[in-house]
């Protein structure tokens, strides 16, 4: 019989894997206070919230996924039966009502609630199931550099996009992945009646040199030249602005879609203790005072500072949404959208 | 592999001796590795395999769903996008990594190994670095934007720039291996024949390439066809199976058609995975013993082409890297060229900051001890272990399918089977562990191979005389495999930990709040259009890995020396 005896080698090989092994498994034992946020908020906004949020809870761990609010809500879907998430923070009020009707949000009142504007929390529930922190609007972002350069003047209305010389000059969201690309649209069947809408959007397909996965990608395109003009929201464009980009954001006169970004604890959430703290916090005046240096409208009353190099006359030019109607409607938007954009540069 | 079982019985001879307790243990140790194999490929591709023919209420549909998937005409032009694009880009690669490896075998053209080094360099280079490095130079302010004759970069045009440089390589390293191994005497018969130039590279060097060619072409078709990096960055809105397979699932929440794009992915993977296979199994008897390694004469035009071309070729490769270093720089492309560092202020930009690339560390750390024990370990088993062949058989199989399986649809089906929540298994979701164990499965086959060659040349002797010197195997394997097969290993985790690094695409789908890893950082980062710091990280991911490189070289050379004296000289 062999002595049986392992050697040294062989023994450290096996250190070596059961290190890598526990070095794993002491990643999966959750920690006592330990909040796990997801977000489809803009990046600056969600950071400078998490900071002031830190500020008031140094000893909790808070993980952070942020994306891109289509791949979150996915997220949440696919994660729907192990959620791994307990609060939501930033995603669009249409996804919130999707999940809502999925039985996946916990209700709940967040301090000061009786302080929300109407338009901006979940009405149908006796407690709502998530509450509004901000709002936006569809715009319109203009490099004035390569217009000058392309021979091109500012649009100033949604049909002006829709004019031969923009062609191959626009970028817009892809809405099967971002909020910001389905609230254009949906604003514009609002504006111009479901039917037109499409005439319109054919139209503007023709101009439209790319559809991006990303919300605030036309307008961040817009501002480095890559594209002239990108169809999104007045924030990212504001930003590059305020960073010295020649950029300038124009709210089309025939009005635009809006929408309202909110907050939401996820049913089954691990720690709902330090979600509601959350939530509370992203519903105080400090939150959205955070959410006012990013947005002009936001969900609390008498929040409103004008941010500088924000666009005027947004609040006028806002069309009310309904928010039910675009929950119940954009499976059918979509597949109408993938059905006759969804291969841009099919072989004709 | 066929050799392997055809093997088998020949050494676990009719005589039986009873099972010692080692024998049982190394048995239970191949079980094991069968086990790891089943739990981190077969389960997850299994449960991905029957959501595809399942409609969106689990029943079973058949091919339902592909048949509605082609009859949808603006949905199969994907597929077709895909197809066309993989066939262009490897036609490309071939004709360019082609004449490259010829200049390098072929000439006597100076600065033949500078050529040959930085010709792998886009081996270090996540696959969206040259896509973002395209667009500073040929995107719609790049730098050389008239070169495309006022065609747009993203789309077909980007996509394929960007994956013949990615895939360069690799096409390279293959074609060049059969060129070295052509045979001096058939020039000299060639010449003393008095055939032409022309005729003798028709007659002699053309063949002897088509091996290589040919399975250079099933490697680079595959790659291309699954990648996901280039055309998620230049794809604009031209639709690929891999960005569309991305779409529907992390955008759409479409998981049902999300299986049956990856099915679509991974099957005409496999089959360029089996032709190359084949093609291997037709090669067996191409040198022999006594062919001479053949040494180009002198030849003055030539050598200036073969330069110039090679030169060229270079260029291009390092002024990607370049630029993408350089965009990494600038202060606010492209109307401020001054150069800051601002791009690498990571926290500026991303959430997670620096933490990705911490992420990205570990992972590949992790992916390196881990991987390279089990896959070692693994191999010494298949190869040095006697008895159980139907077993070892079907492991060795096993060990191959990493190879077709893309890495997207690998991650994807690591979703469905990890996530359900009737899986034990499931509290790994989300965590890094899930991360490590899809990166150790996505890249087993290479090292396994590699693996399994070292230790095919070891001799087979040396466990027949440790038994007999009442030594156990283990004691065998500890004290003289693994001391002699130490390059091999430390190659093993080089490339292992390289790969992590630079590897997105079972991870796009895989990563969680707290384990986002830099290529993922990189994806979203230009998802925001945020060109600068995806250009800065991709360079931190480049930088460490050729550190990595460095240090694997320096190891190799350097401290080796001493322990493998017995070889005469490194091969």
């Amino acid at each position: 019989m062999n002595n049986f005896r392992i050697p040294t080698s062989v023994r450290r090989l096996c250190a070596a894997l059961l290190v890598s092994g526990s070095f794993a498994a002491s990643q999966i034992s959750a920690q006592a206070e330990e909040l796990t946020v997801y977000s489809a908020m803009a990046k600056e906004h969600f950071a400078e919230l998490i900071a002031a949020f830190q500020e008031r809870e140094p000893d909790l761990k808070i993980n952070q996924l942020l994306d891109s609010n289509g791949p979150i809500i996915a997220r949440l879907l696919a994660e729907k039966e192990n959620p791994r998430a307990d609060i939501i923070l930033g995603a669009s009020v249409p996804g919130l009502v999707m999940l809502e009707e999925k039985g996946m949000l916990m209700p709940y009142a967040p301090d000061g609630l009786d302080q929300i504007k109407e338009r901006f929390y979940d009405r149908k529930s006796e407690v709502p199931h998530w509450v509004g922190t901000d709002a936006w609007a569809s715009a319109v972002c203009f490099n004035t550099i390569e217009g000058v350069n392309h021979n091109v003047e500012e649009p100033t209305s949604w049909k002006d996009l829709i004019k031969p010389e923009y062609k191959g000059m626009i970028t817009m969201p892809n809405p099967n992945s971002s909020a910001t690309g389905l609230l254009a649209i949906v604003g514009w069947m609002k504006i111009f009646g479901e039917d037109e809408a499409w005439t319109y959007m054919d139209g503007l397909h023709e101009n439209i040199a790319q559809y991006v996965h990303s919300g605030s990608k036309p307008c961040r395109m817009a501002a480095a030249g890559e594209a002239v003009i990108g169809i999104a929201y007045p924030a990212p464009g504001v930003k590059a602005i305020n960073d010295g980009a020649p950029l300038s954001v124009v709210i089309p006169e025939e009005g635009v879609g809006s929408e309202v970004e909110g907050v939401a604890i996820i049913a089954g959430a691990g720690q709902p203790e330090a979600a509601k703290r959350l939530a509370d916090f992203a519903v105080s005046q400090e939150g959205n005072q955070i959410h006012n240096k990013y947005y002009a409208l936001v969900a609390r009353e008498g929040v409103s500072t004008p941010v500088p190099n924000y666009p005027e006359g947004e609040e006028k030019a806002l069309v009310d949404m309904d928010f039910y109607w675009v929950a119940a409607n954009r499976d059918r938007i979509l597949a109408e959208w993938q059905k006759r954009y969804g291969a841009k540069d099919e072989p004709k | 592999m066929v050799n392997q079982i055809l093997a088998a019985p020949v050494s676990a001879r009719k005589i039986r001796i009873g099972f010692s307790r080692e024998d049982i243990l190394l048995r239970l140790c191949l079980v094991a590795l069968g086990l790891f194999l089943v739990v981190g490929l077969l389960l997850p591709v299994y449960t991905l395999l029957s959501k595809g023919v399942q409609d969106v209420n689990g029943n079973f549909v058949g091919l339902q769903n592909f048949v509605s998937y082609f009859q949808e005409p603006s949905v199969s032009v994907v597929f077709w996008n895909s197809l066309r694009i993989s066939l262009l880009s490897t036609l490309l690669t071939l004709a360019f990594a082609g004449a490259y490896a010829f200049a390098l075998t072929h000439s006597r053209m100076p600065g033949r190994t500078f050529f040959r080094a930085v010709a792998l360099v886009p081996l270090l280079t996540p696959s969206l670095l040259p896509g973002i490095a395209l667009i500073y130079l040929f995107g719609n302010q790049g730098f050389f934007r008239g070169a495309l004759m006022g065609h747009s970069l993203y789309g077909p045009i980007g996509i394929v720039m960007g994956e013949v440089f990615f895939t360069f390589p690799v096409a390279l390293l293959i074609v060049l291996t059969s060129l070295l191994t052509i045979d001096r005497r058939l020039y000299e018969a060639a010449t003393a024949l008095q055939a032409g130039r022309l005729r003798v590279f028709f007659t002699v060097t053309l063949p002897a390439m088509r091996f290589g060619l040919g399975a250079a072409f099933f490697a680079t078709f595959t790659k291309v066809f699954t990648d996901f990096g280039v055309p998620v960055v230049v794809g604009g809105s031209y639709p690929v199976l891999a960005t569309d397979l991305y779409q529907k699932v992390i955008g759409g929440f479409d998981f049902q058609m999300g299986a049956v794009v990856g099915m679509l992915l991974f099957i005409p993977a496999a089959i360029a995975f089996l032709g190359g296979q084949l093609l291997q199994r037709g090669r067996a008897n191409g040198i022999d013993g006594r062919a001479v390694v053949y040494v180009p004469a002198k030849s003055r035009g030539r050598d200036l082409a073969c330069f110039a071309f090679c030169a060229v070729v270079a260029l291009a490769i390092l002024s990607v890297l370049v630029m993408a270093v350089l965009g990494s720089l600038f202060k606010l492309w492209p109307y401020n060229l001054d150069l800051s560092l601002a791009s690498y202020n990571f926290a500026e930009h991303e959430p997670s900051g620096w933490g990705a690339y911490r992420n990205s560390l570990r992972l590949s750390a992790g992916v390196a001890v881990f991987g390279t024990a089990v896959v070692f370990f693994g191999a010494y088993l298949l190869e040095r272990v006697p008895g159980a062949s139907w077993l070892r058989g079907a492991i060795n199989f096993f060990c191959m399918i990493p190879l077709a399986m893309p890495g997207m649809v690998l991650g994807l089906s690591y979703i469905f089977f990890f996530n359900s929540p009737s899986n034990p298994l499931g509290g790994i979701y989300g965590t890094m562990t899930i991360l490590i164990l899809s990166t150790v499965v996505h890249l087993y086959t290479v090292p396994h191979l590699t693996a399994l060659t070292a230790l095919k040349q070891l001799d087979p002797g040396l466990e027949a005389v440790g038994s007999s010197l009442k030594v156990s195997r283990f004691a065998t394997f500890g004290r003289v495999i693994l001391p002699v097969c130490l390059p091999t290993i430390l190659r093993i985790a080089g490339y292992l930990f390289m790969n992590s690094m630079t590897t997105i695409s079972a991870l796009v789908f895989l990563y969680s709040a707290n384990t986002k890893v830099a290529t993922v950082s990189v994806v979203l980062l230009n998802d925001n259009a945020m060109l600068g710091p995806a250009a800065a990280m991709s360079v931190l991911i480049v930088a460490t890995s050729s550190t990595v490189v460095g240090l694997q070289w320096l190891l190799m050379h350097g401290l080796l020396r001493r322990s493998q004296a017995w070889r005469g000289r490194e091969s």
